[in-house]
C-alpha cells in the first residue's frame, strides 16, 4: 500500500481544524482567561494536533480528539505559570473539557441563536456586554462609564450571561419543535 | 453550595479573578457532576461567542452613539446653562399663554396639516430643550461625565424586555399575544382581563386595563390600538409617547391617560402636566402638536384629522387600581366583565330575555307591588314596578322600602334593557343614544334603558364575593332622558309630561336625587362612593307625577370601580 499524500493529509487537517477551530479555541479560552496566553496555546495545540494527525482516527469527532490535545496543552502552561496564579485543579480541566465535546455538537446552533438573541438585549445588560465584549472594557472601565460599581457591572454581565443562556435553549428548543 | 456562591465563583472564574481559595471550591463544584461542567462550558461558549460577534461587527455602525458618548464627554464638559434655562422659562410661559388661548378656542380643532416628520423636528427641539436643561441633574449621576443625558436604564431590568410587571391583579392575557419566559419582550401584547401596572425600561409607569392591545419594542414609546392605560412619566423619560391609530400624544412631564375606542377615536386626559396631542392626517402625516394640561381632556378623530377638546372626566383615568365592572353586561346577564349587550328584563316579572318585546305587544306594564329576583343575571338583586302615593315600596331584597316615590301612574313600558341599541315599537322613532358626541350604544361603552317607573337593584355583595381582594368604591353612570319622539327641549308637550326623577339607593338610604330631569338637562354624572360592607344599590326612575309619556331614560356606561381591599 503507497504511503498518504502528505498533502491530501494536510488538506484534511486544514479543513477539519477550520470546521473546529472554534470550539477548541473556545475550551482554551474557557480555561485560560488571560486572552494573549490563551492565544499561545492555541498555536501550541494547532501544532501538537499537526503532529500527532497521523494518530487520528477519523471515525472519533475530530473535536473531541483535539480538545484532548488542548487539556494537555493547558495544564503544561498552567505549569509554565507554577504559583504565579491561581487555577482550577486538572481535574476540572478534564471535566470542563468532556463538557466542552459535548457542547461543541452543537455550538454551530448555539452561535446562531446567540447572535438573535445579543440583537434582543435591551437597556443595561446591553450596555454592559457592548463596552465590555464590544470595546473589550475591563469591568473597572465598564463601571466608571456607566457610573456603577465594580461588583455591580460583574453581576450584569453575569445576568447577562445567563439570560443569554436561557434565551439560546429556548431558542434551540424551538427549533426542535 | 448555595447559588449564589456558584454565581459569584463562576463570575470570578470568568473574569479571570478566582483567589486560590476559590479556585479550589471552583474546581470541587465542577467535578462533582457533570453537568456543572456542562453549565459552565454553555457560558464559556457564550462568552467566545460574543467576543467573536461583535469582533464581526461593522465597529462603527455598532458603536457609533457610543464613540459619539466619547467624543462629547472629552470636548464638551460642563457648560453654562443658564441662558438655556431662562429660554426654557420663558418658552413654559408662552406655552402656558397657548394653553389658555386654546382652552378657550380648541372647541373647533386644529387643522393645520403639517408632514409628520417636521412636526416632530419641532416638538423634538422643544423636548431636547428642556432634556437639556436638565442636563447637570443627570451627569451628577452619572459619573463617567459623558453628557449624555437619557434615564438609565434599572439594573435589576429583565434582560430582554421593554417593560417590567410591577404588580396586578387578575390578569389574563390573549394565548397568542402574552408575555414569555423572558418577560415584555418586543412584540404586541393583547391583555383580556384584569389591571397591571407595568415599568417601561425609560423608568415610565403605566397602568393597563383589560381589555387592552398594545406593543412594546422601542425607548419611550408605547402603540396603543384598543383599550386604556394611564402613564406616569418621570422628568428623565420627557418626551414617552403613545402612538395610537388617531394620532400621538407626547408626554412633556406629567401623568396623562389614553383610552383608544372602537381603533378610531382616541381620547387623552392630563392629570397632572402637560402633554402634545398630534391627530393622524390620512396620509399618515401629524397635524399641529397642540398642549392640553391639568384637568383638560382632547378627543382625536382618525377619520376627521382633528383634536378637539372634550370635558375631562373626573377619576376617569388613575394609577390606582380600579377594576370597573360593567352594569350593562351584568343587566345583560354577565358578571360585569363579559361586555354582553342586547339583553333585558322583564320589569314585572323578573325574566330575562334576550330579544326585546316584540313590536306587536304591548309594552306596558302594571305594577304588582312585588320585588322579583332576577335569577339569569348574577350581579342583578331584583326588580320591581315602584309605585307613589305615600305607599311603600320595597327596593333590596333584604325588605328594605321607600314611600315617597313621585309616580303618577303605576306602570312601566317596555323592558329594562342592556344595549347595544335601543328597541322601540314599530311605530317610534328609534331613541338617539348620541350624548354630548358621544355614542353609547358603541361597544366600550353601554346603556340601561329604563323607562319610568321602574326599579333596578344590584348586589354590591355579591360583586366582592366574585372578585376576591377587592372591594365595592365607587358607583358612576351618566343619566339622559331620551324620550322617545325628538321633540325640541322647548315643546310643549315635552316641557309637560317628559320630566322624570331619579333616584339611587345604597341599603335602603337615598344617596342621590334628581326631580324633573328632562331631554334639555343633557347628561347627568352620578359618582357615588360606596363602603365595603354595602350590600345592595337600587335605581329608580319615576314619572315624576306627570305621566310616564316620554320617560325614556338611559343609564349611560353605568359601572361600579372595584379597589383592592386593603387600600383605603
Amino acid at each position: 500500500m503507497a504511503p498518504p499524500d502528505p498533502n491530501t493529509k494536510m488538506r484534511d487537517f486544514t479543513r477539519l481544524w477550520l470546521e473546529n477551530q472554534h470550539v477548541v479555541a473556545g475550551y482554551i479560552y474557557l480555561s485560560i482567561r488571560d486572552f494573549h496566553h490563551a492565544e499561545d496555546v492555541i498555536q501550541e495545540t494547532a501544532q501538537s494536533a499537526v503532529d500527532s494527525f497521523d494518530g487520528y482516527d477519523p471515525a472519533r469527532p475530530f473535536a473531541a480528539w483535539a480538545i484532548a490535545i488542548a487539556k494537555q496543552r493547558i495544564v503544561d502552561y498552567f505549569r509554565r505559570q507554577g504559583k504565579r496564579q491561581p487555577t482550577i485543579s486538572s481535574a476540572a480541566i478534564d471535566a470542563l473539557g468532556e463538557a466542552y465535546v459535548t457542547v461543541a455538537e452543537e455550538s454551530d446552533e448555539r452561535l446562531a441563536a446567540l447572535r438573535d438573541c445579543v440583537a434582543r438585549l435591551t437597556g443595561r445588560h446591553r450596555e454592559v456586554i457592548e463596552l465590555r465584549y464590544g470595546k473589550s472594557y475591563a469591568p473597572e472601565k465598564v463601571a466608571d462609564r456607566l457610573g456603577l460599581k465594580v461588583n455591580a457591572v460583574n453581576a450584569l454581565v453575569f445576568r447577562a450571561r445567563k439570560a443569554l443562556a436561557v434565551c439560546i435553549e429556548n431558542t434551540l428548543r424551538r427549533h426542535d419543535a | 453550595m448555595p447559588k449564589q456562591d456558584i454565581d459569584k465563583l463562576i463570575t470570578s472564574y470568568l473574569e479571570g479573578a478566582l483567589s486560590p481559595e476559590q479556585a479550589e471550591r471552583f474546581s470541587d463544584w465542577l467535578t462533582a457532576d457533570p453537568s456543572n461542567a456542562q453549565y459552565v462550558a454553555k457560558l464559556g461558549l457564550i462568552e467566545r461567542g460574543l467576543n467573536q460577534h461583535f469582533l464581526s461587527q461593522d465597529s462603527t455602525g455598532l458603536f457609533a452613539e457610543l464613540a459619539l458618548m466619547e467624543e462629547q464627554a472629552q470636548t464638551t464638559g460642563p457648560i453654562d446653562i443658564t441662558d438655556r434655562l431662562a429660554s426654557e422659562s420663558r418658552a413654559q410661559k408662552r406655552a402656558a399663554r397657548k394653553r389658555k388661548a386654546l382652552a378657550q378656542t380648541h372647541g373647533g380643532g386644529q387643522t393645520l396639516i403639517v408632514p409628520k416628520a417636521i412636526a416632530w423636528i419641532g416638538l423634538a427641539a422643544v423636548l431636547g430643550l428642556i432634556v437639556w436643561a436638565g442636563w447637570p441633574k443627570a451627569t451628577d449621576k452619572n459619573t463617567a461625565g459623558s453628557g449624555r443625558v437619557t434615564q438609565a436604564p434599572q439594573d435589576d431590568f429583565p434582560a430582554f424586555a421593554w417593560a417590567q410587571l410591577l404588580d396586578g391583579y387578575q390578569i389574563a392575557w390573549d394565548t397568542d399575544f402574552r408575555p414569555g419566559a423572558e418577560g415584555f419582550t418586543a412584540g404586541r401584547y393583547r391583555m383580556t382581563d384584569g389591571e397591571a401596572r407595568l415599568r417601561l425600561i425609560d423608568g415610565t409607569h403605566i397602568k393597563l386595563i383589560a381589555p387592552i392591545e398594545f406593543t412594546l419594542g422601542g425607548h419611550g414609546q408605547v402603540s396603543l390600538y384598543d383599550g386604556q392605560l394611564v402613564a406616569d412619566v418621570p422628568p428623565a423619560a420627557t418626551g414617552f409617547t403613545v402612538h395610537t391609530p388617531a394620532g400621538d400624544i407626547v408626554d412633556v412631564g406629567t401623568t396623562f391617560g389614553v383610552e383608544v375606542i372602537d381603533g378610531v377615536t382616541t381620547e387623552a386626559e392630563v392629570i397632572d402636566g402637560l402633554i402634545r396631542v398630534a391627530a393622524t392626517t390620512a396620509d399618515g402625516g401629524l397635524t399641529a402638536f397642540v398642549d392640553v394640561t391639568d384637568d383638560q381632556a382632547v378627543r382625536l378623530d382618525k377619520t376627521t384629522a382633528r383634536v378637539e377638546s372634550i370635558q375631562a372626566g373626573g377619576d376617569r383615568f388613575s394609577m390606582d387600581y380600579v377594576r370597573v365592572l360593567d352594569l350593562v353586561d351584568a343587566v345583560a346577564g354577565g358578571d360585569g366583565t363579559t361586555g354582553r349587550r342586547n339583553a333585558g328584563i322583564d320589569p314585572l316579572t323578573g325574566d330575562w330575555q334576550d330579544a326585546p318585546f316584540a313590536a306587536g305587544i304591548d309594552w306596558t306594564r302594571h305594577s304588582d307591588r312585588r320585588f322579583h329576583p332576577v335569577d339569569r343575571c348574577p350581579l342583578v338583586a331584583g326588580i320591581f314596578i315602584p309605585v307613589g302615593n305615600h305607599q311603600d315600596v320595597r327596593i333590596d331584597p333584604a325588605g328594605r322600602s321607600y314611600s315617597r316615590f313621585t309616580a303618577s301612574q303605576s306602570t312601566t313600558y317596555g323592558q329594562i334593557w342592556a344595549g347595544g341599541y335601543v328597541p322601540v315599537p314599530g311605530a317610534e322613532p328609534e331613541l338617539d343614544t348620541i350624548i354630548q358626541g358621544v355614542n353609547y350604544a358603541a361597544p366600550s361603552r353601554g346603556l340601561v334603558r329604563m323607562h319610568a317607573n321602574s326599579g333596578l337593584c344590584f348586589d354590591l355583595a355579591e360583586m366582592r364575593r366574585r372578585n376576591p381582594g377587592l372591594t365595592t368604591a365607587r358607583f358612576r353612570t351618566g343619566i339622559s332622558n331620551r324620550e322617545a319622539t325628538r321633540r325640541e327641549p322647548n315643546d310643549v308637550n315635552v316641557d309637560l309630561y317628559a320630566s322624570v326623577d331619579v333616584w339611587v339607593f345604597i341599603d335602603g338610604e337615598l344617596r342621590y336625587t334628581r326631580r324633573d330631569v328632562t331631554t334639555a338637562d343633557g347628561l347627568l354624572d352620578i359618582d357615588l362612593s360606596l363602603d365595603h360592607d354595602d350590600q345592595y344599590l337600587t335605581v329608580v326612575i319615576t314619572d315624576g307625577l306627570n305621566g310616564t309619556t316620554f320617560d325614556w331614560v338611559l343609564l349611560c356606561q353605568p359601572r361600579i370601580d372595584l379597589r383592592p381591599s386593603d387600600r383605603p
